[in-house]
């Protein structure tokens, strides 16, 4: 599937901003199943400098700095990418692995370093008791690893209500656990939280769902916004992404920003300025299907 | 095990090195014991007067003790000590540049991963930073005990931002002074040169080849417990001390704000730890970093001290593995650890619990200042919570084994010891490490006396390293002495210093303002007979509560608005807020004040306290309004004492145009606002307060000695207002402030500046009124021209702002709760 996308994030400062420096990660990562075509970043007033790294995890950096007085600023992202549908052999022997063996086999096996990194707390998601004792039921002895990923996932929708008033990126993990209502970042923490703390390695996915499906696909929850999800690491097959806020496992409706170990990794939009007084921030999505194949059969004549 | 005696032998003979001292002592101390604590101490009072800084508000700075007596280790032992703690600090540099290189530790897993990966001192941004420095252990200091068999055992590295040099010379300075007379008969050896080799080390690391680099100390600033120790080195050293918000990055580029622009950064000195340097990339909670730091680090355009990342190599899980990492990275341990196993190991976690008794479970990466008790002196109920913690929370905690410490006497009575700890440092020379001659020890007499920190009460010693000769300082290759050019004023400091005197100087005028009404307003409430009228209660009132002295109530009694406006903590402008906020200021600016200027601040701030011991008062008994009075009036001295001083003793530079401005600006408010609240209201019959107007204004006098006769509105307004040759009138305050202005260098441009252009309107509307004009027709004209002036006024204070300090104001995280872009979804 072909996709054009923009992400504008606009602030709006209560006085003049006399110096800004922003850390932006919008670029689409390039993948095996996401082909990137272009991308290109625009920020309003245009900075004075500005460089294009990769950070730890191999995301995209764009560094910004505005030195021209302003009281709004506006980073705009336009990316065109193809996505491809990546459908899982269920029947695959390394889907199919107990999880106790995958557990198992991080930390011996040198290959598994990279997943190493995320099995740990980071600063965002501690291990606790709390997230052991939700992951339980989901993994009882010798199932198979994707079937526990199923269950959890599903146990996650059907447990935690979506409410984009009840949390903000400052609510922590255990608020979100005692009260079981948040947006996708929040489930997407959740389940991260609770596969490190059986002992596997998960990893914090931000992207973006397609804005208006095609009559008869139906919408995501999610949508018009930035997204989340949740990936887990199988030794033999890689990381495999979960969605529990929509539950189900992402295709060509996904598209991948950036990871790391939770969302602190991954903030699309992060700065310090001077001066501004009190701000405020509004954020715009659209994914848009391109190309002519992805267009429903038009009605025959008759 | 009996600890080791430092002293003496097991037999109870001195050891060899000891004899010259225990003679000395014998010989030159009999009896003088109390008189050598005496000169120490008072040498200490002098480093204080000097250099000490206030500390917090509610808090007291804490007094630095040293024994009299120095602590003597042989010159040959030191020179092995110091050897294997060179080797140490290599192992140390070699593992930090792999766990941010390759990580080929973690990856051979030498280390368990969690030990590096669930570390939160492992800050990912910083892996692969461009190899600026050699090594990421520029700077290194291990604090050393002697276990009972008098091995030295290495109990903590520093290596994020080593502090304790600063008191090590410092305390040299002063015991080597009380010893003069056998510091060179003993050859002691001479510990600045390591100071030298400190600074070469750090003149290495500028990016700029070739030029005298321009090296900054970075401090959190003055609430941090060794800031002392941060402005003692800065001043010994000849670098400028700053804070975080005293620098800024361009592109990618480190800059010193100063009132003449941006000075290009060439080396940071940091005493601010990893995460909090940038937060942009790092800690996103840090107000004492620099945003951008990494920018310019990854550019290399800025050395620092330590590279950023060395913070690491602290967490005490790491020495469960030093003898593992010198053997697979090829490199001796040098100086060992004491006994430490990761319990997030399960091979370490059987042995623990195995033997739990003799071990301390301590926090794995965490904050290395909690105490814990030994395992073995637990109930048994503690104990089991101890196992099930261990079991739940292995992987976050260490198990510690502490050799019982040596011990040394203390003090010329010799009649008590105490175990002691050394803190050795160490500074990279391109090829290894110098070790500083000496170090910081600190004795402490509690049973485990090893939370030992600098600026808390036990007592510190210094230590000499004899036998070995005076160490000739190394010739290191300098930079040629550049012939100094005559100067006038300082602008190379950071203007962050000259915003905090501006509102130094604007809330001692405010302070002094609200002790004047005071006085004037409580003069007849200390006597049974007069009472204040009812227009001019209200008058008062109202002004009080318009210049926020008091907390607002309306129907206040005057009396307890007037209480209110000298102590209550709600009343934002109340004197006792006012002090507080002197005192902060005082703090921050204190290595730019004079010891006249600070010593007459102190007396000031002093007053703070006392206010809280006597308020708040609740009768208003006449006796006890007098009472309150008579400190009231202490304050409002002790003010103008301060601005005695400041106007006798300060060249006339830009700290005293600030600090004047900032006075004349509040003055002038203050005035204007009492002119607005007289003429506001005028009562039936027109009456206006004009004689409490003039008292306050300190005024009355002139008014009576030119007029003899009765109160008129226009000369009354004219006396506060428009007269440029009474001290008290708005006019004289903006005259002030357009010399002053005319007196900066920035200012002389054109077209004007927009401070400028606006005190320049409003000198000449102030000059041209009819005074007789305004305060006709119910004294509309007055009204409007005091509202548009006190506008002009602030709007001045923040074209002054802009122009100066902008770069300066605290730099805010947008992305602080709440507010960081997160994903949102559904509509």
């Amino acid at each position: 599937m072909k996709y054009r996308l923009t992400h504008t994030t606009t602030y709006e400062y209560e006085s003049l901003v006399s110096h800004g420096r922003h850390v932006i990660r919008k670029r689409p990562r390039n993948l095996v199943h996401q082909s990137i075509v272009r991308t290109a970043l625009q920020t309003e007033p245009r900075p004075s400098w500005r460089t294009s790294t990769r950070d730890y995890f191999q995301n995209d950096v764009d560094t910004v700095e505005v030195i021209e007085p302003h009281d709004r600023f506006v980073v705009t992202a336009l990316s065109e990418l193809e996505v491809l549908s990546r459908p899982l052999d269920m029947s695959s022997p390394g889907l199919q692995r107990s999880w106790e063996s995958v557990r198992d086999q991080l930390e011996r096996d040198p290959s598994a370093f990279p997943a190493r990194e995320m099995m740990f707390d980071s600063p965002l998601i501690r291990r606790s008791s709390t997230l052991f004792n939700y992951a339980t039921p989901s993994f009882p002895a010798g199932r198979p690893l994707i079937e526990a990923i199923i269950d959890l996932n599903a146990r996650i929708h059907r447990d935690f209500a979506y409410d984009p008033h009840a949390t903000d990126i400052a609510t922590p993990l255990d608020q979100v656990m005692a009260q079981r209502l948040g947006v996708c970042q929040d489930f997407a923490h959740v389940a991260v939280g609770a596969l490190r703390a059986v002992g596997l390695a998960a990893r914090y996915v931000s992207g973006y769902l397609e804005t208006m499906p095609p009559p008869g696909t139906p919408r995501l929850v999610g949508a018009d916004a930035s997204h989340a999800w949740a990936a887990v690491y199988f030794p033999d097959e890689g990381w495999i992404a979960f969605d529990p806020t929509n539950n189900l496992l992402p295709s060509e409706q996904h598209i991948v920003v950036a990871w790391g170990r939770d969302f602190s990794d991954v903030s699309p939009l992060r700065g310090v300025v001077l001066g501004g007084g009190r701000h405020t921030v509004r954020v715009g999505v659209d994914v848009v299907r391109i190309g002519t194949e992805s267009l429903p059969p038009a009605p025959a004549p008759k | 095990m009996q600890p080791f005696l430092e002293y003496f032998e097991p037999s109870g003979a001195p050891r060899e090195h000891v004899r010259p001292l225990l003679d000395y002592i014998a010989k030159k101390c009999a009896g003088r014991g109390e008189m050598m604590r005496q000169t120490v101490r008072s040498r200490l009072r002098e480093q204080e007067v000097s250099y000490n800084l206030l500390g917090t508000p509610g808090g007291s700075a804490r007094p630095w003790q040293v024994d009299e007596v120095p602590h003597i280790i042989p010159g040959a032992e030191f020179r092995e000590l110091s050897a294997r703690l060179s080797e140490r600090a290599l192992l140390l540099g070699a593992c930090l540049q792999d766990l941010y290189g390759e990580a080929l530790i973690l990856k051979e897993r030498v280390v368990p991963s969690e030990v590096v990966l669930g570390n939160p001192n492992y800050y990912r941004p910083l892996r692969d930073l461009p190899p600026l420095a050699p090594t990421r252990l520029i700077l290194y200091a291990a604090d050393v005990v002697r276990d009972p068999s008098g091995q030295y055992v290495v109990h903590s590295d520093r290596s994020a931002a080593p502090t304790g040099a600063g008191y090590a010379l410092e305390n040299r300075l002063v015991v080597g002074q009380l010893w003069g007379d056998v510091f060179r008969e003993w050859q002691v050896t001479k510990i600045n040169a390591y100071f030298q080799e400190m600074r070469a080390a750090l003149e290495r690391l500028s990016p700029r080849v070739g030029q005298a680099p321009r090296i900054v100390v970075l401090t959190p600033g003055v609430q941090d417990e060794s800031s002392f120790e941060h402005a003692y080195l800065a001043r010994y050293q000849g670098f400028e001390l700053v804070e975080g918000r005293d620098l800024t990055v361009r592109g990618d580029e480190v800059f010193l704000k100063t009132l003449d622009g941006l000075k290009p950064v060439d080396v940071i000195l940091r005493r601010v730890t990893d995460g909090f340097c940038d937060p942009l990339e790092l800690r996103d909670d840090s107000f004492i970093g620099v945003s951008g730091l990494l920018s310019a680090v990854r550019a290399g355009k800025v050395g620092i001290a330590n590279p950023l990342g060395s913070g690491l190599i602290e967490s005490p899980a790491f020495r469960a593995y030093l003898p593992e990492l010198a053997r697979v990275l090829g490199k001796p341990l040098g100086l060992e650890s004491i006994p430490t196993r990761y319990l997030g190991d399960p091979r370490h976690l059987e042995e623990v619990l195995d033997t739990l008794d003799v071990w301390r479970i301590r926090p794995a990466f965490g904050d290395r200042r909690e105490e814990s008790p030994l395992a073995g002196t637990l109930s048994a109920k503690e104990k089991a919570d101890l196992i099930h913690l261990i079991r739940k929370d292995g992987s976050q905690l260490v198990a510690e084994s502490w050799p019982e410490a040596s011990r040394v006497p203390v003090g010329a009575e010799l009649q008590k010891t105490a175990a002691f700890v050394l803190r050795l440092f160490a500074c990279y020379t391109g090829d290894g490490y110098s070790v500083m001659p000496g170090g910081l020890g600190r004795v402490n007499d509690t049973p485990d006396g090893l939370f030992l920190l600098p600026g808390n009460t036990t007592t510190s010693k210094d230590v000499w390293v004899i036998g070995e000769g005076p160490n000739v300082a190394p010739t290191l290759p300098r930079m040629p002495e550049v012939k100094l050019a005559i100067r006038r004023g300082g602008v190379n400091v950071p203007s962050r210093l000259f915003d905090d005197i501006y509102w130094l100087g604007r809330y001692s005028a405010r302070a002094s303002a609200a002790a004047k009404l005071i006085r004037v307003a409580m003069g007849p409430m200390t006597t049974e007979v007069s009472e204040t009228p009812k227009d001019v209660a209200d008058f008062l009132r109202r002004a009080l509560r318009v210049l926020r002295m008091s907390a607002g109530v309306e129907d206040q009694k005057l009396s307890s608005a007037l209480l209110e406006a000298i102590a209550a903590p709600s009343a934002e402008n109340s004197i006792k807020n006012c002090l507080e906020r002197i005192h902060w200021l005082t703090a921050e600016t204190r290595s730019r004040l004079s010891i006249d200027t600070w010593g007459s601040l102190r007396r000031v701030t002093g007053w703070s306290s006392r206010l809280s011991q006597n308020f708040p008062a609740k009768q208003d008994s006449p006796a006890q309004m007098a009472e309150v009075l008579v400190l009231v009036e202490e304050i409002y001295f002790a003010l103008s004492a301060f601005h005695g001083v400041t106007k006798n003793s300060m060249t006339r530079g830009p700290a005293w145009i600030f600090l004047d401005t900032g006075r004349r600006i509040e003055h002038a408010v203050f005035v204007l606002t009492l002119l607005l609240e007289a003429f506001r209201n005028q009562g039936q019959e027109g009456r206006v307060p004009l004689e409490t107007l003039l008292v306050i204004c300190d005024s009355l006098m002139t008014y009576r000695a030119r007029y003899l006769s009765s109160l008129q509105p226009a000369p009354a307004t004219d006396l506060v207002l428009t007269d440029h040759t009474n001290p008290q009138s708005v006019i004289f305050q903006v005259q002030g402030m357009l010399q002053n202005l005319t007196a900066l260098p920035q200012e002389n441009t054109f077209p004007l500046s927009p401070a400028r252009q606006r005190l320049v309107r409003l000198e000449a509307r102030l000059l041209t009124v009819d005074p007789e004009a305004l305060t006709r027709d119910g004294a509309e004209g007055l009204l409007s021209l005091a509202e548009d002036t006190l506008t002009s006024l602030w709007q001045f204070s923040d074209d002054l702002t802009q122009a100066y300090f902008a770069h300066s104001t605290p730099v805010r995280v947008q992305g602080g709760p709440g507010t960081i872009e997160q994903p949102v979804s559904e509509l």
